[in-house]
């Protein structure tokens, strides 16, 4: 054996050896808060309003090192110079609007807060329209990923309304904040809906037996629309009846599933809608399998919703915003869906080949996802 | 500046805000004034990215042992941004990836510690590391099947010592007390470093505990902390100590902690078992430091703490039951089971008790306080 794999077997052992405590920790090793900065901003009158931004010395000292003598004691007199700087270091790694609101950063003074001392910064922020649109916070995200910037915004009403912004996060829209919140999460519901490819598949399986007759003979288009709409009516609105109950039950927190069963079900709802479709046991049972998965696919959702930290001032709100974006964006995919298969169905040689092939296509991607979502792995990228 | 007034939560501040307008900030008179005393520096070679995963590694390494010992959270998360420059777990340098995996159990992320490790090990399937992470990662969730897996594997890639130890914990979680106990005190009898030797009497305690002998896990508990005093073994003595009702004793192991929210949660039920003045006032501090840590949105890793301040400060059985349901969707140790067994049995509820027991027969896992319960 050569020296130097001799030498890192050895390494291995004293890293396994080292490691091991640490790995024992995680139980219960408990914390003194994490790195947060504090931005308030008060009441938009007439387009302006005032922001106030907290930043601890520590982390500031992290990003541009400014204990110069390196004797980890922050002077006075090392700090002040250093202020233009970070006005500048920390006006880079704040967008409002997108950059409409223009921010002109000065540094206020020193504040204590309960785990260290913080340099206060200040602004007279003017929104041209008048509104808090959007954030985008980046500040000490190369450095720290748990970070996190703890927004406020007051209402000239007096309600508050908290957000946790992640530096290496998304732009976050603060409709809420100017009371259209519900508006601003209709827009993530819907494009949750549009996106979230599995929620749709599962839908177009249930759809396909709307369209399509089965009979001794094989495929048999529907008759007419009337035929297809009463049963896919049906279908759809008890999908939505039960997703909506699992969204809130699982919102509210009242009822918790783990996500990865949840996915994994999804994924699994739609190989047995597939299957339904080719061998139903009980034919016509569409809105009933509708029903049982809907309940499902609402914990998913809810999962989607949870990873968005809604406002807790305005959650209801949000919720029913997110809901009603879910159900628009169904709406729109299912008028679609109907109008192409019931175009296509008129002719009888595809609809024949169309609905199994369908049906056999989503059973292999959904059991793809189905396996991929149970032991973790990543099948296909 | 006191650790547990450093600790104070940011939501007593925020509220002081808003009451009371901007209270308004100062600055110094003299240059030489200390406007904040810093931590040592341990981030050196942070600048280099990339380019350098040797000295990323050695900074992430740092911080995670200024966090375990200091108990203080920035530290994590400055030991996960040292390792920001890498995303790709199938190209990554391995060791990397590997430490990636422990930060994320650190901060307990399991989801994605396993996903870094079966990446690792599907480039490494001989890494001791990795295979002993995954383990753990196991353990946690409940999965001993798994974890036993990935044991044997640890004890195939030349870690026999510590695959032994790896399978014993989950016999002991099992209820197999015995083999437990043979095994562990066989590793224990041919163990010559003192660091291992603990590790061993813990896990040989945990079984004890497990088993229903409180006697024996005292013991060994107690000939652990001789050997090496690590903050997890004196939490799961002094664990052990309120449960037993010596709350004094309790107190005397925590003495001279670093106030993290581990361990004001333990002085806060000591304190209230003794009937102490300072009670209200732990209780109050522990409210606001799980306040703020929901207010970050990262209240996930704080589920069990807040079960048992709920049960065993606050008195609120129900709000325990329903913070420890949450809970163990996302963990399963012994200590995750028995906090909704007892907010269950402390609420009569004798079908929730049921089911709990119904669940851990499903994976396995036997606790002698459980069947206790009723």
């Amino acid at each position: 054996m050569p020296a130097s794999m001799r030498c890192t077997d050895h390494l291995r052992t004293r890293s396994v050896a080292a490691l091991l405590l640490l790995l024992l920790l995680p139980a219960i090793a408990w914390a003194h808060k994490a790195s947060d900065s504090y931005l308030t901003i008060g009441p938009l009158r007439d387009g302006e309003a005032t922001l106030r931004w907290d930043i601890a010395l520590r982390d500031l000292e992290l990003a541009l090192a400014l204990d110069a003598d390196d004797d980890r004691r922050l002077r006075w007199g090392e700090l002040r110079p250093r202020l233009p700087e970070i006005v500048a270091h920390a006006g880079a790694a704040l967008q409002i609007n997108r950059g409409e609101c223009p921010l002109a950063l000065r540094a206020l003074g020193i504040e204590p807060r309960s785990d260290g001392n913080y340099l206060a910064l200040g602004a007279r922020l003017r929104c041209p329209g008048g509104a808090l649109r959007s954030i985008d916070y980046r500040l000490l995200g190369a450095l720290d990923p748990t970070h996190r910037g703890l927004l406020r915004i007051e209402r000239a009403d007096g309600e508050i309304a908290a957000w946790s912004l992640d530096p290496n996060g998304e732009t976050r829209a603060l409709a809420a904040a100017g009371g259209a919140g519900v508006a601003s999460f209709f827009g993530d519901g819907l494009a949750h809906i549009l996106i979230g490819y599995d929620h749709l598949l599962f839908l177009l399986c249930l759809m396909l037996p709307a369209l399509l007759r089965r009979e001794a003979a094989g495929w048999r288009p529907v008759a007419s629309a009337r035929e297809a709409l009463v049963p896919l009516l049906k279908t759809i609105t008890l999908f939505t009846l039960a997703h909506s109950v699992t969204l809130a039950l699982a919102s509210f927190e009242i009822v918790h599933l783990p996500a990865r069963w949840v996915e994994a079900a999804i994924a699994i709802s739609i190989v047995l809608a597939a299957l339904h479709n080719l061998w139903p046991r009980r034919p016509g049972g569409e809105p009933a399998l509708a029903f049982g998965f809907g309940l499902v696919h609402g914990f998913g959702f809810a999962n989607v919703l949870a990873g968005m930290s809604l406002p807790p001032t305005d959650f209801a709100l949000a919720l029913l915003g997110f809901n009603l974006g879910v159900e628009a964006g169904q709406l729109l995919v299912v008028a679609i869906a109907t109008m192409l298969l019931l175009a296509l169905a008129r002719y009888r040689r595809i609809a024949r080949v169309l609905m199994p092939a369908a049906s056999f296509a989503a059973i292999g991607i959904g059991g793809l996802w189905a396996i991929e979502r149970l032991f973790e792995v990543a099948l296909v990228s | 500046m006191s650790g547990i007034g450093r600790a104070l939560a940011p939501a007593l501040l925020w509220v002081g805000l808003s009451a009371l307008g901007h209270a308004a900030p100062t600055w110094p008179s003299d240059d030489g004034a200390v406007v904040e005393t810093l931590p040592a520096r341990l981030g050196a070679d942070r600048d280099r990215g990339r380019a350098d995963p040797r000295g990323a590694l050695r900074t992430a390494h740092a911080y995670l042992d200024a966090a375990r010992e200091q108990g203080d959270a920035r530290f994590a998360g400055l030991a996960m941004g040292a390792l920001q420059a890498w995303r790709q777990p199938r190209r990554d340098p391995l060791e990397v990836v590997v430490m990636q995996a422990t930060l994320a159990q650190h901060v307990h992320d399991f989801a994605r510690a396993a996903e870094l490790l079966r990446a690792a090990l599907g480039r490494d399937p001989h890494h001791a590391q990795a295979w002993l992470t995954l383990a753990t990662v196991r353990r946690v969730q409940g999965r001993l099947a798994d974890s036993d897996a990935a044991c044997a594997r640890l004890a195939s890639a030349g870690e026999a010592v510590y695959g032994a130890a790896c399978l014993a914990e989950n016999r002991a979680l099992r209820g197999d007390i015995d083999g437990a106990r043979t095994a562990f005190g066989r590793l224990l009898a041919t163990s010559r470093d003192a660091t291992l030797s603990a590790w061993l009497r813990v896990g040989l305690a945990q079984a004890c505990e497990l088993a229903g002998a409180p006697d024996l896990a005292e013991a060994h508990y107690r000939r652990a902390l001789a050997l090496s005093p690590t903050p997890y073994a004196r939490l799961a003595l002094a664990d052990l100590l309120l449960d037993a009702r010596r709350p004094t004793e309790a107190e005397s192991v925590l003495a001279g902690m670093a106030p993290g929210d581990a361990v004001l949660l333990r002085r806060a039920i000591a304190a209230r078992a003794l009937g102490r003045a300072d009670a209200s006032a732990l209780a109050r501090q522990l409210t606001e430091r799980f306040d703020a840590a929901s207010e970050r949105g990262d209240d996930g890793s704080h589920l069990r703490e807040r079960a048992r301040h709920a049960l065993a400060v606050l008195g609120d059985a129900r709000e325990a039951r329903r913070l420890a349901r949450r809970n163990l969707a996302h963990q399963r140790e012994p200590a995750d089971w028995l906090i909704l067994a007892r907010a269950s049995a402390a609420l009569g509820d004798r079908d929730g008790l049921r089911r709990l027991r119904a669940r851990m027969n499903d994976l396995e896992i036997r606790d002698a306080r459980i069947d206790a319960l009723h």
